[in-house]
């Protein structure tokens, strides 16, 4: 088992039973909105009939070809502030039967490669980017081991390492073709395990590297593997060996129902669209109020909007028991967030300044080294949010060295810093004289 | 199905501030019984006393900024408790009222409250009282003796030097080396007995709520540093009485690790241990008061954040 960093949150993982079970289809949906990005450009006019499986817009900036998740009339094309991918526009689709023109596309294989070209269609769940880019990249970028990756680490959510469990054979598969077109020779599969206490202990296929210990375990990992293996998630092997195999593009992807308030918690797999109110209610919740959060409960989303559509990359859908935050002045230092943070940092120094606005403390104390784990904000004892105060200073930081880049930011000086570029008044003084 | 707003994050570990209060306060709980067998009821009083004028003046303070709840978070209670323990059994109520008032209004609140403080409040307040009234707070009862409850009359009282008054003037204490490791010298209320502040110190840091490193830094670079330079006969006596006399252990552990005055970081915490024994070590050489050790701590608390800001800027520089 691969080593991780001591530091770092013990999370109760909450997901064995998910994992286990098989996979739901639910796709009765009757009105789906596709998020694509704003500079996409749309291929069929407002009103006109799409068939199931048809190119309806192409992304060219992303390399990435969307394809119609359900046959039905284009409605209509709106804005949306999407929670995890912020401003978008939506392509609302009807669905209607009368429509239903199944194209078909078998893929040949054995005749020559599969080309880049033809798998433009995918999405790698784990960041939303082009697979074809990705592997692209790799084989650039001179990899020598393609991995798919389900190492969820975040309490919950299991879609990837829900796919790889219930198919293991065929993301394999899948694996090994995308190696082949990427010209790369050794192929593996992480996944994450941490068994809860009082539950059964799952039992992996011998093949399958299992990553544990704390949380964060991922991105830690990946870090230090960068350079020698390329990741890919597991739900795009998936979609790949099912791309070849039927010739079907990545129109449906898998994500986790769960939370406190969910009483039948599981993986589900819908169309590209579906709106997450649906797919709550197919998983029947319970009557208490509770907070709706798209993504990992602790890098996720807030999301009032039961109409958000359901995208390749969400990840989970969590309806969680809401806590109370108090504000970041009650914070009484007690290093806690000190103690936890993967990457070393002092969460609480860097809040306080971003409170106060001082980004060049901020810097000096490494938050742009933060990797948005959320850890801080978890083990406060203060019950405070101290990852929005250093997110705001991260994000500060980094728009200001884009945009002024020559523009130094004002250093912290001491009073009686004898450095004259610091002190412009004795500048001014010397000048009248 | 209600949906609540709210804010990240959206699940958290349900640790409060408060739990790591209650474990201080049942080991400065445990110090307090200890101190009872020797001095009868008369320090539970004192503590009970301490108690309601800091959680006065918190709910005095917290009235004032208009920030309810401050009272709540029972950091009062330790502060307070933490000024009998270093006192004398023998000390005025109105000295004690004094003291509490002092740290409260002036070493917190001025500040900020809880967490915004740079010096130690009971630090801070027994600093004020070993300026102004030295001759109380240096004047130990011998023990085991029965101390009246209420009563200010303490004519019957009799009075001993403690160790470090022996120390102090280059002798050895005429005591057994057992009595001083178990307390039963004369000295302050809470700071006697070596060995519960040892068991205090372990579970302390097991359950993580102080720093272990600062106190293990602390008291080692102590140990060494007075085993070298002896200042009581031979070396080993010396290091002994030196180590186990005065309020040495007490504030490694109770005072010293304090979260919201101590460095965060694990490189800082050390070198913050090891500046503040040479500090004490220095202090109660050249030193005009028998024991100056708030004095220390107040200097160290000064340079804590300093010494997080270099931590943080170690990645930096390679």
């Amino acid at each position: 088992m691969p080593d991780i960093r001591g530091r770092g949150i013990v999370l109760r993982q909450r997901k064995n039973s998910i994992l286990t079970a098989p996979i739901k289809e639910y796709s009765d949906c009757k009105q789906l909105s596709v998020p694509i990005s704003y500079g996409a450009k749309v291929l069929f006019a407002i009103g006109s009939a799409v068939a199931r499986n048809d190119l309806i817009a192409v992304d060219s900036a992303a390399g990435i070809n969307i394809y119609s998740p359900c046959a039905g009339v284009l409605e209509s094309i709106t804005a949306c502030d999407h929670p995890l991918l912020g401003k978008c526009d939506l392509l609302n689709l009807t669905v209607s039967e009368s429509a239903e023109i199944e194209k078909n596309i078998q893929l040949k294989l054995g005749e020559g490669k599969l080309s880049y070209q033809e798998i433009t269609g995918i999405v790698d769940t784990l960041d939303g980017k082009s697979l074809a880019h990705k592997l692209k990249e790799f084989s650039a970028d001179g990899i020598t081991t393609l991995a798919a990756d389900a190492i969820q680490d975040q309490p919950f959510v299991c879609s990837e390492s829900g796919v790889l469990y219930n198919h293991y054979t065929l993301v394999e598969e899948g694996l090994k073709i995308a190696a082949e077109l990427a010209g790369i020779q050794r192929t593996e599969v992480f996944v994450y395990y941490r068994r809860d206490r009082g539950e059964p202990e799952l039992k992996f296929d011998s093949r399958i590297t299992v990553v544990c210990g704390k949380y964060p375990a991922r991105y830690p990992y990946i870090a230090k593997n960068k350079k020698k293996i390329g990741f890919i998630s597991a739900q795009a092997c998936f979609d790949l060996i099912k791309l070849v195999r039927t010739g079907e593009q990545q129109l449906t992807t898998v994500v986790t129902v769960a939370g406190h308030h969910i009483t039948k918690p599981s993986n589900v797999r819908v169309p590209i669209g579906t709106p997450i109110g649906e797919l709550i209610d197919f998983c029947e919740p319970d009557n208490s109020p509770a907070a709706v959060i798209v993504g990992g409960p602790l890098t996720g989303k807030y999301t009032e909007d039961l109409t958000t559509p359901v995208y390749p990359g969400m990840g989970a859908v969590l309806l969680l028991e809401p806590i109370s935050i108090r504000e970041m002045a009650n914070c009484w230092g007690c290093g806690e967030c000190v103690r936890c943070c993967p990457e070393g940092l002092m969460p609480l120094y860097i809040a306080r300044f971003s409170r106060h606005g001082k980004l060049s403390d901020c810097r000096d104390f490494g938050v742009l080294r933060c990797i948005e784990c959320g850890c801080c904000s978890y083990v406060c004892t203060g019950g405070l949010d101290p990852m929005s105060f250093i997110l705001s200073a991260k994000n500060q930081l980094k728009s200001y060295r884009t945009t002024q880049q020559k523009q130094e930011l004002p250093q912290r000086r001491h009073p009686l810093s004898s450095n004259p570029s610091a002190t412009p008044e004795l500048k001014k003084g010397g000048d009248r004289k | 199905m209600k949906i609540i707003k709210t804010s990240a994050p959206y699940i958290n570990s349900g640790k409060s501030s408060n739990a790591s209060m209650k474990r201080m306060i049942v080991c400065l709980g445990l110090t307090l019984l200890y101190a009872m067998f020797f001095f009868g009821l008369r320090v539970l009083f004192n503590a009970v006393v301490s108690v309601l004028a800091c959680e006065l003046c918190e709910l005095i303070v917290s009235r004032m900024v208009r920030l309810p709840g401050t009272a709540k978070d029972l950091s009062a209670v330790v502060t307070a408790l933490i000024i009998v323990l270093l006192l004398p059994a023998t000390v005025p109520i109105w000295l004690i009222l004094i003291a509490d008032a002092f740290a409260i209004f002036i070493a917190k609140a001025v500040f900020g409250g809880l967490g915004h403080n740079p010096f130690n409040p009971a630090a801070v307040a027994l600093a004020f009282l070993t300026v102004c009234w030295p001759r109380y707070i240096f004047q130990y009862p011998t023990v085991p003796q029965t101390l009246p409850i209420f009563s200010g009359d303490l004519s019957n009282v009799t009075y001993g030097f403690s160790v470090l008054a022996y120390v102090n003037a280059g002798g050895v204490a005429p005591y057994r080396l057992a009595d001083i490791f178990f307390g039963a010298v004369p000295t302050a209320v809470g700071t006697g007995c070596g060995l519960l502040l040892l068991a205090c110190f372990i579970y302390l840091s097991v359950k993580r709520t102080i720093h272990w490193r600062i106190t293990t830094a602390f008291l080692l670079t102590f140990a060494i540093l007075s085993a070298l330079l002896p200042r009581a006969g031979v070396w080993y006596i010396s290091l002994f009485s030196e180590l186990f006399s005065g309020y040495l252990l007490f504030a490694a552990v109770f005072m010293l690790t304090d979260p919201s005055t101590s460095p965060k970081s694990d490189i800082g915490g050390i070198i913050y241990g090891v500046i503040c024994a040479i500090t004490v070590i220095l202090m109660r050489r050249y030193g005009i008061y028998e024991e100056s050790l708030c004095f220390a701590l107040i200097i160290c608390n000064a340079i804590a954040p300093t010494l997080d800001r270099w931590v943080a800027r170690i990645p930096e520089r390679g």
